[in-house]
């Protein structure tokens, strides 16, 4: 027996002596034979794979579609070629042999990735969406961002557009209100990081969506499941893509604030409102706009001193593929640089964004016997970034507050100055230093396959696979506090008279932080896949895995630095009936560290039925114009383990003590003395969050161009952990427990339909279009009910708006009298927004604020697009969109700031022009009245200031040539293309303040982009 | 091969029998709470958390001290905050996201009442130190449950009293109804009375060293006593002095059948007397006493102010440490420490004042505290109240007590100034200056706690008279109203501002002493009692007098029958009249001991509760945002008292905000709970 700590070392040992063993089966004696393969219409066909029937050796064809194989008389050549229907050739006497391949008349060959294998894609009955990795190519930093509108039935949002952040996605919505609603991601079978893998590495990428699919991940797939697996080598000789594209980035939208004269206006209008003077005189106001004493009428265009209107981004990747019969490999490098709108100008160093990564990805498959492959995958991604050392998020918020005429960004004669009240954005970018951050992650996987065909039974196979994975960060901060002084006057030269506000310095201070994991994964499995009498066709898996993931950095945190840890054993059974008949099951039996012994483990099976009633004989007449149908079902169970999003709460079951707890000063003179606390109360019976997941979907490919996919599903979640809600506050619990009794429920459809034709003048059309719709609905969250119990969160979505209900603005005193007294600070007054007295009873308070609009993950998401090709040009477009998706926006470029407006008081250009005011008296104005006073009537979560954040947007547009073969093969190469693609190029929104895609409620953010580049593609 | 399939197999079977124990964790490292009480230091520790949960009623910011600008005795002039604002105009309601909702200690003081009793449960499982000590932590623990079951009930009324167990982590919430008045005081003072046993008379008795001054002894439970005794013999809690409150109040009854505010009973005063009596009985305690000074008034000023800046002084029964916790977040929690937050507060916008986060000034006192204050000749209150324009109190037509020497300033001619006026308790360094009359002659704690609009600031270490107007000549000029460092009222407050201290950068700031702020003090069991032997069956004037002048010539005032010859204060039934306004001597008697609190604990969030108690804010309370005309162009013109110059809603006070509201977080929890009269 393993002692459990030692068990995945051992296994590491014992992995590592398997693949000593296996022995190389000699070659029989043989003769030359050489050959060319061509497709359909003539065109020599590379890289297709010719084996001799019944043995593993085999060749690959060459550029021009030529192989040569040692063959006996006797022997039978297959050549295979994806796409197209096996030929088998008997070798005979021939010594060049043509061979003339023809496509495959439906997909029923194709392979889709599963969980933990492949699949047959007739036989796959579960919802999986896959997406062409051509479509996931954009110019862009990360994966994730590529993904939106790319596949049925996801969710993403690019919630900020600084260099190198991916995005945030979900599979179906959120299913959760509990602590993680994110998808699994496995690269390569192994939970890794999506935006580590470059989109040229990419072999195929699916998303794992209903019971079916997931079940096998058991307590880690409720969320759905992303898998993605690198390319790896062929038999073939060399093959090498170069790709190189750079390009320009630029916002798609910068907010537009004030003008110094509209802000002006508006600043002394705040004052000759209420009967004051107007602080900036018409004598300072003609020297502001003049802007000739720019030192002391400064007139700034913030957002256009802080952001530049554009930035270059480039890429480049190269990779060789290839392989003899023993050994295939794909080896490949990737460079992604793009810099930031940050305007920058400092001599000493770069403060301005930029994000740099390095990737580098081995995979190396070697025969060690005709059934033994030993896979050997390596890779390496480094990423640089580099950053202003001040706190970006607050550079954003400053540049939106500051005021055009508060303070002159530096003075003409280079000093550094601050104002009196607030702070100068341009010196928190520029002036304060910078900071690096260097992430580094290594990943390795070593693979066994055994095919045991020809010694125990056919069909059966044995896979065993170790990963290890480490990354590790250091943050360095390089900081600088300047002196800043304010110009008091100038002297008879001219030159400015300087008071000093501050002393600072010249060096740098340096701060730095390190974080790091490391993470093992051991999977052992058996597969089978056989058919009987032709017509019975039957898989089997069983599989066992385990990972440890442990943070190199715990801090001074005790649980941090506990391994994370799973375990589990997994299995399928699939068996189709002339593939008419179709009934999988699978199941995950596994468990987590989080829980209490006796509820760690749990079992989680789907069923899953399908018919393909295409394949009947009573089809055969409607073939040629319904070529597939299919309907399909499942149903299962999967679960989730995660108690809190933030690791602060693992193992539930664990009562721990708050040794760091609020104390108090005692003592003749104040001594600090710190208290302990009870913490959280451990629950033996807290175990895994379950979900139930049904599915029931139809697939249709009409006159063999179109196929359509429809998915309805339910999925209900129950035992979602959540912080025990309903125990009386008066019984003094300091830290509320989690508890397993959440209910929620999601619901939707996703579709797509595909359209790919080639006309007799050889022109290609390929069209696609997906739509997906998910509506959740948290059923159970044990808060007690609301006094008004409209307002309980249980029955609507999670995260659902809240708010007022506004009807307008205050017309007159006459309008306010008859309304119902609004309850949010001074009472309103002419131009304050009206609100709905929901509950009748007189006031408008709180007790007023109803469910509103949507969530700020929308519920819609869609995306279409055609690729057109003829003659070596190609074009495509691509669209992707989201609908009932609502934010409630706020922030003083909305209602006005209430203190040092005069340095922190700007507003948007939006507000400048068509708000309320004395001289422009609209009821319907866009925005209400803005005051001296804080008015918090005016700031209230409504409708007033909920916005629909729908889009839809030009997401990638790509227009391409290949040249010609002929040309190009003269110079050695197979083919040769140029491109010019663009993406997020146009987006239509009804929201018009900053991009709607941003995660900001006030626009201070950085901004998403839109990029242009053009680029060239090479293959050897 | 096979032998690979075998070693698979095997290893698969292997992996599953140990599945379990794979992930087991061995916490043995981890503190659990039998390992916390055996040692005497982490039980010490634990004991510390529990005075984690104290009211900090000096902070007006984020303690209760928010009582402060809610009374009528302050302002808060930070208008970009609005809770202040919103509890002092009634705007608020029950909503759990209301903007005052952050006032709502329910949960904190029953978290901390949970950790008293989990504190006294496991007390006894300490190996490391004798029984006797371990008897006095535990009645330690016992007093902070009172007290934090006191702070529910000066908040919200009598509470659900849970008693010595541990409440139910499965009580049902549609079962939970508050106790009466009577069970919540009764269970207060046995408890009291259990701790008072077992309490130390000094810290050294239980062997605890100088670094632990600070927690409770003897006389921190019996002040508390005469305070909760005080309060429960008060019309709030005991009665509401019949009339239409009487019925509201008494007509609610809990899920137990029982009223919960009884009618009223005399003899609660009595009890109140004793308990007050018992404080003083125990001769432990003595007024501060000056600590230098030339001059009488010089000398009563340094005997009040030492009541903050002299730490733990003779005073002090029991208190805590100002922790500075005025701002969080931010820059400020991090330099802003000491008394720094209520310096930040404080003290005036000055162009010198260089530090990066400019003070606020926004801690004001009101219009009416600055009248508060008695004359230094006469001892007379100069205010006996306002002139009303229906509800609201008119600030700008005080009844003025002729006798008292207070002259007013508002005749609009030379009368109203003093060219050469010496600051008396400052006299020593501060130049002369024009004064306006209104704040000449006022005692020694008015010149300890209020800076009026063109007096030099209390600091010789920046001599400077704090001028503030619209004329680009003042010290601190109103050049805009959007500032938050804007002191509105034209009176800035120098309570908490220990004299000389500088404060030109922002380590002035950091290095500012804190101070023990005295939250039972003996000028306040002083006067409890003096205010139960006034009220009492057999009431003792006599008693009530010999007390009530001690706490004023502390502060150089004449004894209170000097001051007030006209009135007898023994004459239950005779009507006595100043100024056109009518009482008997016993309801003078009352006013003048209300006076004198309010007067002494100025700015100590005892104003408050005294009025609320009373039953008096509904009264005393509603009134428009008064200020000085800071937008004057001219010094002079400062001092004309208008209510539209600063923008808040007026304070407004009905019987329903006597007590705070259950709010709907948990009425939702408790179905059936009883709401507090006025907020059904």
């Amino acid at each position: 027996m393993f002692h459990p700590k030692n068990l995945l070392r051992k296994t590491f040992a014992a992995t590592l002596m398997l693949m000593l063993l296996g022995a190389a089966t000699a070659l029989a004696q043989s003769r030359e034979v050489r050959g060319t393969v061509l497709d359909e219409t003539d065109q020599p066909l590379p890289g297709a794979v010719v084996t001799v029937k019944g043995e593993t050796r085999g060749a690959m064809t060459d550029a021009v579609g030529r192989f040569s194989i040692s063959v006996k008389p006797t022997d039978v050549l297959v050549v295979s070629f994806i796409g197209y229907t096996d030929e088998e050739v008997p070798v005979g006497t021939q010594t060049d042999i043509l061979i003339k391949m023809v496509p495959q008349a439906d997909q029923l060959e194709e392979v889709v990735m599963v969980a933990y294998g492949t699949q047959r894609k007739a036989s796959v009955i579960g919802s999986i969406a896959t997406v062409d990795m051509e479509q996931l190519k954009m110019p862009v930093g990360q994966l994730s961002t590529s993904l939106a509108g790319k596949l049925a039935g996801i969710v993403v949002m690019q919630h900020t557009g600084e260099p190198g952040a991916g995005a945030d996605f979900w599979i179906r919505g959120m299913n959760t209100f509990g602590a993680n609603s994110k998808p699994l991601v496995l690269v390569d079978g192994v939970e890794r990081d999506m935006d580590l893998v470059d989109a040229e590495d990419i072999a195929s990428f699916s998303i794992l969506k209903d019971a079916t699919a997931t079940a096998l991940y058991g307590v880690r797939g409720a969320n759905g499941i992303v898998l993605i697996t690198t390319k790896r080598g062929s038999e073939s000789k060399p093959h090498i893509n170069f790709k190189m594209e750079t390009g320009i980035v630029s916002p798609t939208k910068l907010p537009e604030l004030a003008s110094p004269e509209q802000w002006i206006d508006y600043y002394n209008g705040l004052y000759t409102d209420r009967g004051i003077d107007a602080p900036i005189s018409d004598y300072q106001k003609a020297r502001y706009l003049s802007g000739t004493d720019p030192d002391f009428y400064p007139t700034v265009d913030w957002i256009h001193k802080i952001f530049k209107e554009r930035s270059t981004s480039s890429r480049m990747n190269l990779s060789v593929s290839g392989g003899t019969r023993t050994v295939r490999y794909f080896v490949g490098g990737n460079y992604y640089n793009e810099d930031g709108i940050f305007h920058t100008s400092q001599d000493r160093y770069d403060a301005g964004m930029s994000f740099d990564k390095f990737s580098f990805r081995s995979n190396v498959d070697i025969n060690i016997s005709p059934s033994t492959t030993l896979g050997l995958s390596l890779s390496n991604q480094f990423t640089d970034t580099n950053s202003p050392s001040s706190d970006r998020n607050e550079i954003y918020a400053r540049t939106l507050a500051a005021s055009p005429i508060g303070i002159v960004p530096q003075y003409s004669d280079g000093t550094l100055t601050v104002p009196e009240q607030g702070y100068n954005p341009w010196n928190q970018l520029n002036n304060m230093g910078y900071r690096t951050i260097k992430n580094n992650v290594a990943q390795a996987t070593m693979s066994l396959t055994q095919d045991f065909s020809e010694i125990l039974t056919e069909g059966l196979t044995a896979n065993i696979k170790f990963s290890w994975d480490a990354q590790n960060q250091t943050v360095v901060y390089r900081n600088i506090s300047p002196a800043y002084s304010r110009a008091t006057g100038r002297d008879a030269d001219g030159n400015l008279i300087f008071e000093q506000i501050s002393g600072g310095n010249n060096y740098m201070t340096l701060s730095s932080s390190n974080s790091g994991w490391n993470t093992m994964n051991l999977e052992a499995s058996v597969n089978y896949e056989r058919i009987f009498a032709g017509a019975h066709r039957v898989g089997a898996m069983f599989l066992y895995n385990m990972r440890t993931r442990t943070n190199n950095v715990p801090g001074s945190s005790y649980i941090a630095a506990f391994p994370y840890k799973h375990m589990g054993v997994a299995g399928r059974a699939t068996y189709s009936f002339k593939d008419r008949y179709f009934a999988e099951f699978n199941f995950g039996y596994n468990g987590s560290e989080n829980f209490a012994p006796g509820h760690r483990f749990g079992f989680f099976p789907s069923y899953a039925l399908g018919y393909m009633i295409s394949n009947e004989p009573f089809w055969d007449g409607l073939r040629p114009y319904i070529s597939t149908l299919k309907f399909k079902a499942s149903f299962g169970h999967i679960g989730s383990d995660q108690i809190s999003s933030d690791s602060s709460r693992r193992f539930a079951y664990n009562t721990t003590i708050n040794t760091s707890a609020a104390g108090t000063l005692f003592g003749d003179t104040p001594s600090s003395k710190t208290g302990i606390t009870t913490d959280q109360y451990g629950n033996p019976e807290v175990s895994w969050e379950k979900a139930t997941k049904a599915n029931a979907g139809v697939e249709l490919s009409l006159l063999k161009d179109l196929r359509y996919v429809l998915d309805f599903f339910y999925d209900r979640r129950d035992g979602i952990f959540i912080l025990r809600q309903s125990t009386p506050s008066a019984v003094g619990i300091n830290v509320n427990q989690y508890v397993n009794i959440g209910q929620m429920k999601n619901q939707g459809f996703d579709m797509t339909l595909e359209y790919d034709h080639t006309f007799g003048n050889g022109l290609y059309v390929s069209a696609r279009g997906n739509y997906s719709f998910n509506r959740n609905k948290i059923l159970y969250n044990d808060q007690p009910d609301q006094v008004w119990k409209y307002q309980n969160t249980a029955g609507f979505a999670y995260q659902q708006q809240f708010g007022l209900i506004a009807e307008g603005l205050f017309k007159d005193e006459a309008d306010i009298a008859q309304w119902p007294t609004q309850q949010f600070g001074s009472t309103p007054q002419p131009g304050d927004i009206k609100y709905r007295d929901i509950n009748g009873d007189g006031v408008v308070n709180d007790y007023d604020k109803v469910a509103i609009g949507y969530t700020v993950v929308p519920e819609i998401n869609y995306g279409f697009g055609v690729s057109l090709g003829w003659k070596g040009f190609d074009a495509s477009v691509f669209f992707s969109g989201v609908a009932h998706v609502t934010r409630i926006i706020t922030g003083n470029n909305l209602f006005g700031a209430t203190a040092d407006i005069k340095y922190e008081g700007q507003i948007f250009a939006d507000v400048a022009e068509n708000r309320w005011t004395p001289q422009n008296p609209d009821p319907d104005a866009k925005y209400p009245r803005l005051s001296l006073e804080n008015l918090k009537n005016n700031q209230q979560a409504s409708t007033f200031w909920q916005k629909d954040m729908s889009f839809l947007r030009l997401k990638n547009a790509e227009l391409g040539y290949t040249f010609p073969k002929k040309w190009t093969q003269r110079v050695g190469l197979s083919t040769t293309r140029i491109y010019l693609q663009g993406t997020n190029l146009l987006t239509f929104s009804p929201f018009e303040l900053w991009d709607p895609e941003l995660a900001t409620a006030n626009g201070s953010a950085y901004p998403n982009m839109r990029s242009l580049s053009i680029g060239l593609n090479l293959n050897f | 091969m096979k032998k690979t399939i075998l070693y698979i197999a095997a290893f698969l079977l292997v992996s599953a029998v140990s599945c379990d124990s794979y992930f087991d964790i061995d916490f043995q490292d981890q503190a659990n709470l039998e390992e916390i009480f055996a040692k005497k230091n982490t039980t010490e520790r634990y004991l510390v958390h529990l005075y984690s949960y104290l009211p900090h009623d000096e902070d007006t910011h984020n303690g209760d001290g928010y009582v402060i600008p809610r009374s009528d005795e302050g302002l808060f002039g930070f208008l970009g905050y609005g809770p202040f604002n919103k509890l002092r105009s009634g705007d608020y309601s029950t909503a759990a996201n209301g903007d005052v909702v952050q006032y709502n200690k329910w949960k904190t003081y029953y978290v901390a009442i949970r950790q008293c009793t989990i504190f006294m449960d496991h007390v006894d499982l300490d190996t490391e130190d004798t029984a006797e000590v371990k008897a006095a932590m535990k009645a330690e623990a016992r007093f902070l449950r009172a007290f934090y079951y006191f702070c529910l009930f000066r908040q919200y009324g009598p509470v659900i009293i849970w008693g010595d167990q541990l409440a139910p982590e499965d009580a049902v919430g549609e079962d939970l109804d508050r106790n009466t008045v009577e069970e919540n005081v009764k269970f207060m003072v046995e408890e009291l009375d259990k701790a008072y046993a077992d309490l130390p008379l000094t810290l050294t008795e239980i062997g605890a060293n100088d670094s632990w001054t600070g927690r409770a002894t003897k006389g921190a439970a019996l002040a508390l006593k005469s305070r909760i005794l005080t309060y429960a013999a008060s019309p709030l809690y005991n009665g509401q002095d019949g009339g239409r409150l009487a019925g509201i109040f008494q007509a609610k009854v809990n899920r137990d059948g029982k009223q919960i505010f009884a009618a009223a009973d005399g003899t609660k005063w009595q009890q109140a007397a004793d308990a007050a009596k018992a404080v003083i009985d125990m001769n432990r305690y003595s007024l501060c006493t000056p600590s230098g000074g030339n001059t009488d008034i010089q000398k009563a000023a340094s005997a009040y102010q030492n009541v903050f800046f002299e730490r733990w002084n003779s005073e002090t029964i029991w208190g805590w440490w100002h922790l500075g916790i005025g701002h969080s977040g931010g820059g400020f929690a991090t330099w802003i420490g000491a008394t720094g937050s209520f310096m930040y507060c404080t003290i005036p916008n000055f162009p010198e004042v260089t530090t990066s986060y400019r003070p606020l000034q926004a801690y004001t006192p009101s219009l009416k505290m600055v009248d508060a204050y008695p004359m230094e000749v006469s001892g007379r209150y100069p205010v006996l109240g306002y002139e009303k324009s229906g509800r609201m109190n008119d600030l700008s037509r005080p009844i003025v007590d002729p006798a008292s020497g207070y002259n007013p300033g508002n005749s609009g001619t030379d009368e109203d100034w003093v060219p050469n006026y010496t600051q008396p308790v400052d006299a020593d360094w501060a130049p002369q200056f024009k004064a306006h009359v209104s704040t000449t002659g006022r005692d020694a704690r008015f010149y300890s706690s209020i800076v009026p609009n063109g007096f030099y600031w209390p600091s010789d270490k920046i001599r400077k008279r704090w001028t503030s107007y619209k004329g680009a000549d003042a010290t601190v000029p109103v050049d805009k109203l959007e500032s938050a460092a804007l002191n509105w009222v034209g009176y800035a407050c120098r309570r908490w501002y220990k004299a000389n201290t500088a404060f030109a950068t922002g380590q002035d700031f950091t290095g500012a002493t804190r101070y023990v702020y005295p939250a039972f003090r003996l000028a306040e069991i002083y006067l409890n009692y003096a205010e139960a032997c006034n009220e009492k069956p057999d009431r003792r004037v006599d008693e009530a007098i010999l007390y009530l002048d001690k706490v004023r010539s502390r502060s150089g005032l004449c004894g209170i029958q000097q001051a007030y010859p006209e009135i007898d204060f023994n004459s239950a039934d005779g009507s006595f009249t100043i100024a056109g306004v009518t009482k008997t001597g016993k309801e003078w008697l009352r006013w003048l001991i209300l006076q004198e609190r309010w007067c002494e604990f100025g700015m100590e969030a005892m104003r408050h509760y005294d009025m609320c108690r009373w039953m008096r804010a509904e009264d005393e309370y509603p009134a428009a945002a008064w200020t000085l005309k800071m937008d004057s162009p001219t010094y002079e013109g400062v001092y004309e008292r208008v209510s539209d110059l600063m923008p808040m809603d007026p304070a407004d006070f009905h019987y329903r905000d006597y007590f705070y509201p259950v709010i709907s977080t948990q009425l939702s929890e408790m179905v059936h709970f009883t709401q507090n009269p006025g907020w059904e």
